[in-house]
């Protein structure tokens, strides 16, 4: 789906903010992409639908290059993104007229439009809202409506740059079970996040750190090594290192466990 | 502020149902005639117009005057500008101006003018959605060779969307940031100067970073500024030109035979 090979990037005058990445995503993937600040992941992830281009090295698309100026509009009708801000992703006035953003530029007939938009409000329970200014709204929602923006286009990879980051525990449950949801329906999914728990039942997670790619794989070995996790900057969350551990002193057998209630059921099955 | 001020007010009158275009160019044919008029007589006919147009489209009188509101300082130094600065006939005088029965008369007109505006402008805002305003100017731009300045209308469009939709952020951004440096000690009223820079330079950084923020968005979601299409697909009707040409014949009536 998505092929990135030695991609160095560079911004006008500064230091290297991706060093000869290389990165290779299936289709119907569920990829999570974890850093501290700085790391370079939203950097990366927009060089998945050419909003930035390679200083070297190369980036493709379904085989089509993002360096290419024609290439510019298949590219992004692929990959579609959502960003951290809901504020500043908003173009429309109304939340009907937001979803309907993507549909317009690429030319959709006005009933067809219509129809489409119609269809994501009611699926992702939006309907009541429609006529509303999305800055009226709750963030957990505002996120929500810009995901229907994306989802509405029916790009075949999604990305979503710590779309989290911003809101309450609650919301931020939702929003993760709704991108899951899109994966399992067969959308392949990019998730940036500064939150390793957020990896948890992801088919693969990547930890970066000053540009690079220091550790890769299922998320269930990566958090065996929650040393060099802890070098570069991230943590492991608080009941997964306690079931460690737990698991590292031969107390339960589960190797990790992220939820408190999941410990509490591995706890008394060995006593 | 009144939130009221040049605010949209749903409805299913017939005047909400218009085509944008058909309240757009009657707006401007409108403030046309209202600044050739001279008299008393033909100036209560034009706000016997706007009664009548307003109670159609049952928008509220308040809301047409939340528009004119904001503005009473402009129009009261106007007033008085005509009727200290017109030479004629003296009224009575202070301090050495004196006040003119001409001056009376063009500053009475005057003011009466500007207040008719905004009270027209502000009946077209309230029937007509943002969108489908700026649908409908993107429609009356779309003839013109824009290319040749480098734009297209979607682009025109689509920016004007932007700035109604990003002062209000913006505006609320400046007053979170006023908090913030006053809680630091900054005293607005003692050291204007200061708190115009210390506002100022944070401002510029957050309007540029959200600028750049909402082009990735515009742009990831395939936006290029050429061949849109809308949600919204105004289209002129027969009902439409039913009412462009009343307004133009009730107008001409009104300038040639008042
Ligand atoms: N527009 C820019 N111009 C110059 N340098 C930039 C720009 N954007 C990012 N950088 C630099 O590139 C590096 C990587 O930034 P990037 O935004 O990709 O990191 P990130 O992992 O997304 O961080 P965060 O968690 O804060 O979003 C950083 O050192 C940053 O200072
Ligand atoms: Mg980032």
């Amino acid at each position: 789906m998505i092929e990135i090979t030695t991609l160095n990037h560079r911004y006008p005058g500064g230091k290297l903010s991706l060093d000869s990445v290389d990165l290779h995503i299936e289709k119907g993937e569920f990829v999570v992409i974890a850093g501290r600040n700085g790391s370079g992941k939203s950097t990366l992830v927009r060089h998945m639908n050419a909003l930035l281009l390679p200083s070297s090295g190369s980036v493709k698309v379904k085989g089509y290059c993002t360096a290419k100026n024609a290439n510019l509009r298949e590219i992004r009708r692929t990959v579609g993104m959502v960003f951290q801000n809901p504020d500043s992703q908003f173009v429309g006035m109304t939340v009907e007229e937001d979803i309907a953003f993507g549909l317009e530029n690429t030319g959709t007939p006005p009933e067809r439009v219509r129809q489409l938009v119609d269809e994501i409000l009611e699926l992702m329970e939006l309907s009541d809202y429609k006529k509303y200014t999305p800055r009226s709204l709750s963030g957990g929602q505002r996120q929500m409506i810009a995901i229907a923006g994306v989802l509405v286009m029916e790009p075949e990879c999604m990305v979503f740059d710590e779309i989290t980051s911003m809101l309450d525990p609650t919301s931020r449950k939702e929003i993760l079970a709704t991108i899951h949801h899109i994966n399992k329906k067969g959308t392949t999914v990019v998730h940036v996040t500064h939150m390793l728990e957020e990896a948890v039942g992801a088919d693969r997670l990547i930890v970066m750190d000053s540009g690079k790619i220091v550790l890769e794989g299922s998320p269930d070995d990566v958090f065996t090594h929650p040393d060099i996790i802890q070098k570069h900057g991230m943590e492991l969350p608080p009941v997964a290192e306690l079931s460690r551990r737990l698991y590292d002193s031969g107390i339960i057998k589960k190797k990790i466990v992220f939820s408190r209630d999941e410990l509490v059921e591995e706890l008394c099955r060995s006593m | 502020m009144s939130n009221l001020f040049f605010t949209y007010i749903p409805g299913t009158s017939l005047i909400h149902r218009l085509d944008p275009r058909t309240k757009i160019i009657s707006v401007m044919i409108a403030s046309m005639i209202i600044f050739k008029l001279a008299s008393f007589a033909e100036m209560a006919l034009i706000g016997a117009v706007f009664l009548i147009l307003s109670l159609v489209s049952s928008i509220p009188f308040k809301v047409s005057m939340a528009a004119v509101k904001p503005m009473i300082v402009f129009l009261v130094i106007i007033f008085l500008m005509q009727l200290f600065l017109t030479e004629g006939t003296a009224l009575f005088s202070l301090s050495g101006f004196s006040a003119t029965r001409e001056g009376l008369h063009i500053g009475l007109l005057l003011t009466v003018k500007f207040v008719y505006l905004l009270l027209f402008a502000s009946l077209l805002t309230a029937t007509t959605a943002p969108s489908m305003l700026t649908a409908g100017i993107e429609r009356m731009l779309r003839p013109l060779p824009l290319k040749k300045a480098g734009i297209s209308s979607f682009d025109l469009a689509t920016m004007m969307s932007l700035s109604i939709h990003f002062f209000p952020l913006l505006y609320e951004h400046l007053w979170h940031l006023k908090d913030a440096q006053m809680s630091r000690g900054l005293d607005p009223g003692r050291s204007p100067f200061k708190t115009v820079y210390s506002l100022s330079v944070p401002m510029m950084r957050t309007a540029f970073r959200s600028a750049e923020e909402v082009s990735f968005a515009m742009e990831s979601r395939c936006y290029q500024g050429i061949c849109r299409t809308s949600l919204f697909d105004p289209r002129m009707q027969r009902r439409d030109f039913a009412a462009l040409s009343a307004f133009v014949v009730v107008m001409w009536v009104i300038l040639f035979f008042a």
